[in-house]
């Protein structure tokens, strides 16, 4: 590499003597023996003057090593990182791709189409909904900004995997290419059944199929329908009930009772025992806080099990009290309270709980019944029963099955990946059958008579404001041998039943 | 059949610059005649106004903007009188560093005039000047003997330029780097490096014991320290890497490598805990996207833009370079790959590589220690600030908001770039003094 020093430094081995002394300070006189030994001045020279080269040589070699480094990164960063990476909304390249490609089709897992592109009579290209509302929130919409499945899939969707000869012609045409096609894992049958279950005007519903992490339905309400969102825009955006909200996802709703699987793993942990026993008189008072359970019933003398089946406030107040709050801590955040979320969706909420040693007595018995300042979002609920219906064990929770070009051929797959355990296999073989009781003896023993297939679950009222008003919640999975399903429904501000919207989705998951 | 066009030529692009750089690397071997390294450096030019004319021709096809016409005929006259003064007035003068120079010039001149075609008559002027006025360098270097004994003035010009721009200097994005004079912004920083090598190189040369490297040290650290407090940290770490790696040449102990990165690591630790714009610069290097509304949002586009140039690139004009925030100064790298593509990118990397190379080579084989230790300085700060530029821009590094050689738009980064390479062109062809 490094030229023209070769013979020069042959020729001129005796002037160099000096030179590398000036450069070098050597003090050493013996070096320059002229009179002398000439061959061994020679030698001596050639190392002194190759050792004066190395540090050049050095230097070269650790700029050749970063400049190395800095190309091999930019080759990882775009061989392993970039296609996930410029997928994002901030990123203004993705639209200008479909100067040159037709936004493909969005389906769902039972082949219908969820979205796509038609040509309207003038020619121009149009994002078209046939679902219309129902599919609103997770397929999303393309107009005003984006959301749900065509948000994640923007760059996918603008991207053409068709025929290379096909591409090339309308390369040469001036035609677009047909844009890939997203064949998701939404299930119409079953998103119908949350859509027409969810009868108030404000909830959501998301079923999740826990051994894979599949997502089967999601529906938030109120909807809009994205077909004609554009034109409707400023009263969707404008409105008072959060339409554009995905609440499944978005929403930080106080957990009611639904956090007492939380409570009762906690109080097992700091060494309780399910057949601990506890008083129900229909009111318990504690450092000047009262409790009351539900239409202050009074549920007598009862063990761990039957308090959780009768959703009891004052046993869990108690059991609360009794909890480590230590372990309370240890199992909310095993359970991914306060953690961003698995799952590649934006925007998702993060469950918040908080509660220290330095809490009161009354604070600690409203956030052991899921008042407090504890809140979550549907998705997080669902997901930890998804856990309990899989050996303690979550799945990453996706959306898209698989991504194929118009002609068919698969892109790119999607298959179910282990997030990791929320609690041991004894813990959620324990949490199991304490919610099935919740649907044999306990407060939804009303709701699940089909016999197609088994329920677990717990339910929950969630007051929201000083008034009394509530929120119904019901989380829970069943399976008939074969498959299982895990779900969550939450209707807003209602006395009416979430477990009742629960039964007939589940109908659907099994029909 | 533009649009084309313009896809297909990304590939003759990219193969015309792989072939300028694989001659350029060809050349460097040893044991090659003089006749064959000659023809190598005639194929680098033959490309070079090759790459000028396709890049021009797509712009005007795109744009129908005959600007780009005027422009590929400056950049071309350009580059064949450069080439054509420069060899006549000086024998012995180093051709593949006068090619590299060339070309790197003329791409800076393109992606620029793709971006805003204004600033590229602009800095075309700028070039034309700074190539004129440096001429005459090598000639000054060559005939006289005082500049290495001016150590003093060198420091105290760095010294107080630096000082200059401490208080008067504007804050650009959390740093103060430029004075505003007459309408012109104007970078002393860039023209201290030149005072500093030439510094350093002079008090090396004469150091003779531990007082002279003290005195040394001290000097250099009121620059660099002025330069932290300025918050320019890209060129306070140039500096001491001029400072570091020049006395390694000199005293060849290893110990101060190892000891001098301990201490800039510990250094730009404890200044990263201090100081708030360079966190939020760390942060944005760890994870752009988390802080995009802010501190990430360069960075991201940055990315973006190279991740979808991708491997060939877009394809000039068909990428959105113009989305990303500085992108004709710090971030012009972002620019070329996201249009000429990655490979093409990374052929540019290699020409930087083969400056340093020849830099490094030229400065071994002077025995005069001021001259060989300032052509190594100016390679030093050369090839580092073009590995600080490439490599935020891409987030390697935490980006340091330094200019890359020749390429970005601005007058006095190029200007004092000419100096830096005639000042290498002159120490190359110094006779030297025999005793």
């Amino acid at each position: 590499m490094y030229t023209g020093n070769g013979h020069e430094e042959r020729s001129e081995s005796m002037k160099n003597v000096r030179d590398v002394k000036d450069l070098n300070d050597l003090k050493d006189n013996n070096v320059i023996k002229e009179k002398h030994n000439v061959i061994r001045d020679k030698n001596l020279s050639r190392s002194e003057k190759n050792k004066i080269n190395n540090r050049f040589a050095t230097i070269t070699y650790v700029y050749l090593f970063i400049f190395l480094a800095m190309t091999a990164y930019l080759c990882y960063f775009l061989g392993f990182k970039s296609e996930s990476f410029i997928n994002n909304p901030y990123n203004p390249r993705i639209n200008n791709l479909s100067d040159s490609v037709i936004r493909g089709d969005i389906k769902s897992s039972d082949g219908n189409v969820l979205a796509t592109t038609v040509q309207n009579k003038d020619g121009t290209l149009q994002r078209s909904y046939p679902y219309g509302e129902e599919f609103c929130h997770s397929v999303g919409y393309a107009v005003n900004g984006m959301t749900g499945l065509e948000l994640e899939n923007n760059f996918d969707l603008l991207r053409s995997h068709s025929y290379v000869v096909d591409r090339v012609q309308n390369e040469l045409s001036g035609k677009k290419s047909q844009g890939d096609t997203i064949v998701s894992t939404l299930d119409t049958n079953i998103q119908k059944a949350c859509f027409d279950a969810i009868t108030t005007e404000k909830g959501a519903a998301i079923v999740i199929e826990p051994d894979t992490g599949k997502i089967l339905a999601e529906v938030s309400k109120p909807s809009f329908d994205p077909n004609t969102a554009s034109q409707n825009w400023k009263s969707i955006s404008s409105s008072n009930d959060a339409q554009l909200l995905n609440r499944v996802l978005q929403g930080k709703y106080p957990p009611g009772s639904t956090f007492k699987i939380a409570t009762v793993l906690s109080y097992l942990h700091s060494g309780g025992e399910l057949t601990d026993r506890f008083d129900c008189n229909g009111e318990f008072t504690k450092g000047g806080y009262t409790v009351h359970c539900a239409n202050n019933e009074s549920h007598g003398n009862q063990d761990v099990t039957q308090a959780f089946s009768n959703s009891c406030n004052i046993a869990f107040s108690q059991i609360g009290l009794k909890c480590d709050i230590t372990d309370f801590d240890t199992i909310t955040d095993q359970l991914l309270f306060n953690k961003t979320l698995p799952g590649k969706f934006s925007n998702k909420a993060k469950s918040s709980f908080k509660l220290s040693k330095d809490d009161d007595e009354p604070m600690v018995m409203a956030t052991s019944f899921g008042q407090g300042k504890t809140t979550v979002s549907p998705y997080h609920m669902a997901l930890i029963a998804s856990a309990i219906a899989n050996n303690g064990e979550l799945m990453v929770p996706y959306d898209v099955d698989h991504i194929e070009s118009k002609d068919g051929d698969m892109v790119s797959s999607n298959s179910p990946k282990k997030y990791k355990s929320l609690m041991t296999a004894d813990d959620a073989e324990t949490l199991k059958t304490l919610m099935r009781k919740v649907v044999t003896d306990g407060t939804a023993k009303s709701a699940f008579k089909d016999p197609s297939y088994t329920a677990y679950g717990k339910t929950g009222t969630a007051e929201f404001n000083s008034k009394g008003d509530t929120h119904s919640w019901f989380v829970g999975f069943a399976d008939n041998g074969e498959k299982t399903v895990c779900l969550c429904v939450l209707l807003e501000d209602t006395s009416s039943h979430a477990y009742t919207a629960a039964s007939k989705i589940f109908s659907a998951c099994f029909k | 059949m533009v649009r084309l066009f313009t896809i297909i030529s990304r590939y003759i692009l990219i193969f015309l610059f792989a072939l300028y750089t694989f001659d350029g690397f060809f050349a460097l071997r040893s044991g090659l005649s003089k006749s064959k390294e000659k023809g190598l450096y005639y194929l680098q030019n033959i490309w070079t106004l090759l790459l000028i004319s396709l890049c021009n021709v797509i712009l005007y096809l795109n744009t129908e903007n005959a600007t780009y016409i005027v422009l590929m005929v400056s950049e071309i006259t350009l580059v064949i009188a450069l080439q054509i003064i420069y060899k006549a007035a000086y024998t012995g003068i180093n051709n593949a560093l006068l090619n590299h120079l060339c070309m790197l010039l003329s791409l800076g001149l393109i992606i620029i005039s793709r971006l805003n075609t204004d600033r590229a008559i602009k800095q075309l002027i700028i070039a034309i000047f700074a190539a004129v006025v440096t001429s005459i360098i090598p000639i000054l270097i060559k005939k006289f003997d005082f500049w290495e004994d001016l150590q003093k003035l060198y420091a105290v010009l760095g010294i107080i330029s630096l000082l200059i721009v401490l208080v008067a200097g504007q804050t650009v994005y959390g740093a103060k780097i430029s004075l505003n004079i007459g309408g012109f912004s104007f970078q002393p920083t860039e023209f201290v490096k030149i005072f500093f090598v030439l510094g350093i190189s002079a008090a090396l040369k004469k150091a003779k014991n531990g007082r002279d490297y003290l005195i040394l040290t001290i000097v250099s650290f009121i620059h660099i320290g002025i330069l932290v407090l300025s918050r320019d940290l890209g060129g306070a770490v140039i500096l001491f890497m001029i400072f570091l790696l020049l006395v390694y040449l000199k005293t060849a102990k290893l110990w101060i490598l190892v000891s001098g990165g301990t201490l800039v690591v510990s250094g730009l630790f404890l200044v990263g805990k201090l100081m708030a714009h360079v966190q939020s610069r760390i942060s944005a290097w760890i994870d752009p996207i988390s802080v995009i509304d802010n501190a990430g949002y360069q960075v991201s586009q940055s990315l973006f833009a190279i991740g979808t140039g991708s491997w060939v690139g877009s394809g000039l004009t068909l990428g959105m370079p113009e989305k990303i925030p500085v992108v004709s100064k710090d971030f012009i790298f972002a620019a070329i790959s996201e249009e000429l593509g990655a490979v093409f990118g990374i052929c540019l990397i290699f020409t930087y590589v083969s400056c340093i190379i020849l830099i490094m080579n030229l400065a071994m084989q002077k025995k005069d220690t001021f001259s060989s230790l300032a052509a190594a300085g100016f390679g030093i700060a050369f090839g580092f600030q073009s590995f600080l530029s490439i490599g935020g821009v891409i987030k390697f590094i935490p980006s340091t908001g330094v200019t890359l050689p020749f390429i970005s738009a601005g007058g006095s980064s190029t200007i004092a770039f000419f100096i830096m390479f005639s000042c290498i062109q002159g120490m190359g062809m110094k006779k030297e003094v025999k005793a």
